[in-house]
């Protein structure tokens, strides 16, 4: 069984080792982990080679190496953009024709005329299609282990786990690729509809989390505004001025005197404030209730985003998450600590008296959406998409099994 | 002796119209090689596919290598070609063997060391380490016979083996083949090539809109159809009913005579009339003659002497007598022609008619 299986990988090698796509792809990332190794931070700014770029927001006053190296480099560029877009969609070019070659007229027979069950070959196959991914992203990760290391003075194992969640990531779509591959034999068409369902995936995530969600949070933040308005801000307000509206004492002392002349001006001059005082009130009357008629507003609105929220997170549960399964890495070698702008959402709550509406601050919200999207459990993340994953391929291998070639 | 191959009633219906098989029974014995014929689209692959479970049969009774059709832990004792074979690309002729070896469960070692007797054995030693992509298409087939022997296997099944081969490398296949057999091991080899079939088989199956039309040896096949040829030359400038060449009392003529104008000799049998005398012998085989040609339908020379014997005393000049038998290719385009229609039968599987919708289900 051993032989079987180590055999199927060795010929998994070979070809990929055959391919000039695995090479170039191999070579790139090498390169970029290079390139990001000239680039550093320092007290004046970011440095690239021997050349200094003094910028003062960005220096290691204002973020540390590690922190310069893990969410400014590595994570941001190296895994989410190099790994989960550039270097995945060239490993789907190099790994579409596996399955399609595979059940090719003349080679299937090659393969189901030897001792070996119809599940544990073409699971085995599908396996060996992961390798393609397996390897660049482990050479990626110890360039990486080795950069953060040696130039960001942090030493990070955990890095290394970006190896299964992008050997899960790439998974889910592989899944797909190989199924379309068996139905079809064709790779385009497989590339093609593999493509198509990623860009569903991520219409999906985008839809979920880039904008309903977004929305959500963001009426809930009004709300949350309208209440403190409604509930604590005016009525602090109103007490306040109908306190300083309330008639002054009357004068003690009456006639011509300098005296009863200064006291007369006094009191003028608070009936003045007074009245002005309860025009304010009769103001921040006026306001509170456009306040409390905007915040029922806001609260009747809730609703609606609350359920087309529930529609597109009941779809995106269904299907593969992919960005969210990379984004399990950063919260692995990025703690919320490290991480300036996620602290308590409601340190920097800001309430515009005067703002009916309630304005928004949209870093308050970018930190609240941050704090929701992390509060996702990995079990969600990985765990549905695997979900996803087996069944692609539950149905992929019951055609093979059930199939005449 | 021991059947390798015993099949029985292997059927195989694609949808619910196209019957490829319609219950074979074969019978292949061990240390034979065993050769399947049969008209494109006869089921032939078809059934290779079934005993390599390539395909699932509708259904399908008996036994491969005692174990039941398509039990995988037996194809690790079979080695197997396939028709239009594709192997990787990537890989070299040695790794092609090594790597078919792995999948037949054959160890390291001994898949190493069998690659390079092989590759001796096909004649690629010097093309070993050279990538398939290069190979011509006789060099592939070349190793994917070798492939199919890294197993050692007990019975190999061959998919027309030498499809693109040219003669020499035709003539070594044939030579391994035999060489097989010798070692004990069972062939069977599917084939559009019949002289080359006929060249090695021991016995033959011909399969026809998938059905056996006939199986057994090539002797016993074409027992029922030798004959004796018996070539004469008649004196220059003569002419003769060639139904008064057979001595008077030997021979009958089953059709009518006719005025043909054909001279008569004055003695001989019932001549017809006819260029061509067709007839029977008083001993029952059958005989055709024309002016240069008598044949006679005998599995022995007996029945032919009395004739010799009568064309020498009427100095007829002998000029050849030869036992014919029939070829497979004869063999095979008997079967293949409709006997009542004497048209070659449709190529292809059988289609079930379409139902209409006045007949119902």
């Amino acid at each position: 069984m051993l032989t079987q299986t180590l055999a199927l990988l060795v010929d998994a090698y070979r070809e990929l080792n055959a391919k000039r796509l695995f090479w170039i792809v191999l070579v790139l990332s090498a390169l970029i982990v290079l390139a990001m190794a000239g680039i550093g931070i320092n007290e004046k700014g970011i440095t690239i080679l021997w050349w200094t770029l003094e910028i003062p927001m960005i220096n290691t006053g204002m973020i540390s190496k590690p922190t310069f190296y893990k969410s400014f480099l590595f994570i941001p560029l190296g895994f989410n953009i190099w790994l989960s877009w550039a270097a995945t969609i060239l490993a789907l070019i190099s790994t579409a024709s596996i399955i399609p070659d595979f059940v090719s007229s003349g080679s299937i027979e090659l393969a189901l005329s030897r001792p070996i069950g119809r599940l544990r070959l073409f699971l085995t196959k599908f396996v060996t299609g992961l390798l393609f991914v397996a390897l660049q992203v482990s050479v990626f990760s110890v360039g990486a282990f080795l950069v953060i290391g040696i130039r960001g003075e942090s030493w990070e194992p955990k890095i290394f786990t970006a190896i299964p969640l992008a050997l899960a990531f790439f998974s889910y779509l592989f899944s797909f690729c190989a199924l379309v591959g068996l139905i079809t034999r064709s790779t385009i068409s497989s590339l093609l509809v593999t493509g198509l369902l990623w860009i569903v995936i991520f219409l999906v995530h985008v839809g979920e989390t880039g904008i309903v969600l977004r929305l959500k949070e963001e009426q809930k933040y009004r709300i949350e505004i309208a209440e403190n308005r409604v509930q604590v801000a005016l009525p602090k307000q109103i007490a306040e001025q109908e306190e300083k509206a309330k008639e002054p004492p009357t004068p003690t002392i009456t006639g011509d005197s300098p005296e009863a002349v200064r006291a007369k001006e006094e009191y003028d001059r608070a009936k003045r404030l007074a009245s002005r005082a309860q025009e304010r009130v009769d103001r921040l009357r006026e306001n509170l209730t456009a306040a409390d008629t905007r915040l029922k507003e806001l609260r009747d609105g809730l609703p609606k985003f609350e359920r087309i929220h529930t529609w597109f997170y009941a779809a995106k549960s269904i299907l593969p998450k992919t960005s969210e399964t990379l984004g399990l890495l950063e919260r692995q070698i990025v703690s919320i600590s490290d991480l300036d702008r996620i602290q308590d959402p409601n340190a920097d709550l800001v309430v515009d008296e005067d703002d009916v509406g309630g304005r928004i601050d949209p870093r308050v919200l970018g930190k609240r959406m941050d704090v929701i999207i992390r509060s996702r459990s990995v079990g969600w993340v990985v765990g549905t998409s695997l979900a996803f994953e087996f069944c692609i391929l539950g149905i992929a291998a019951w055609i093979f099994c059930g199939r005449d070639f | 002796m021991t059947a390798v191959i015993d099949l029985r009633h292997v059927s195989k219906t694609y949808g619910r119209r196209v019957r490829a098989l319609r219950g074979i029974s074969m019978h292949v014995e061990k240390g034979e090689i065993f050769g399947l014929l049969g008209p494109n689209g006869a089921g032939k692959s078809t059934l290779v596919k079934i005993l390599m479970t390539v395909i699932s049969p509708s259904r399908a009774e008996g036994t491969m290598l005692g174990a039941r059709i398509g039990d995988k832990g037996t194809l690790a004792k079979v080695g197997y070609l396939p028709e239009h074979h594709r192997f990787p690309e990537y890989l070299t002729g040695r790794q092609v063997i090594e790597f078919y070896g792995a999948m037949a469960m054959v160890r390291r070692r001994e898949r190493k060391a069998k690659a390079a007797g092989l590759l001796d054995l096909v004649g690629m030693t010097d093309w070993a380490d050279t990538r398939v992509k290069g190979y011509s298409k006789g060099m592939r087939q070349r190793i994917g016979i070798a492939q199919a022997l890294v197993n050692s296997p007990e019975l190999i099944v061959l998919d027309e083996p030498t499809d693109g081969v040219d003669p020499v490398g035709r003539r070594d296949i044939r030579m391994i083949l035999t060489r097989l057999k010798q070692e004990g091991c069972t062939v069977f080899l599917n084939s559009h090539l019949l002289s080359e079939l006929e060249m090695v088989c021991d016995r033959v199956a011909i399969l026809v809109q998938g059905q056996v039309s006939s199986q057994g040896t090539i002797e016993e096949l074409t027992r029922d159809q030798q004959r004796y040829e018996i070539e004469i030359a008649l004196p220059e400038g003569s002419a003769i009913d060639p139904g008064l060449l057979l001595p008077a009392g030997t021979a009958r003529a089953l059709e009518a005579p006719a005025a043909a104008g054909i001279t008569a000799a004055p003695q001989g049998a019932a001549g017809n009339g006819l260029a061509v005398f067709r007839g029977t012998l008083t001993s029952g085989e059958s005989v055709i003659a024309d002016a240069e040609l008598i044949r006679v339908g005998a599995r022995d020379p007996g029945p032919i002497q009395p004739i010799l014997d009568g064309l020498r005393s009427r100095g007829i000049t002998i000029k050849a007598v030869r036992a014919v038998r029939p070829s497979l290719e004869d063999l095979f385009m008997q079967a293949v022609i409709d006997p009542v229609t004497g048209k070659a039968l449709a190529p292809g599987a059988e289609h079930s008619p379409k139902k209409s919708k006045k007949e119902g289900g």
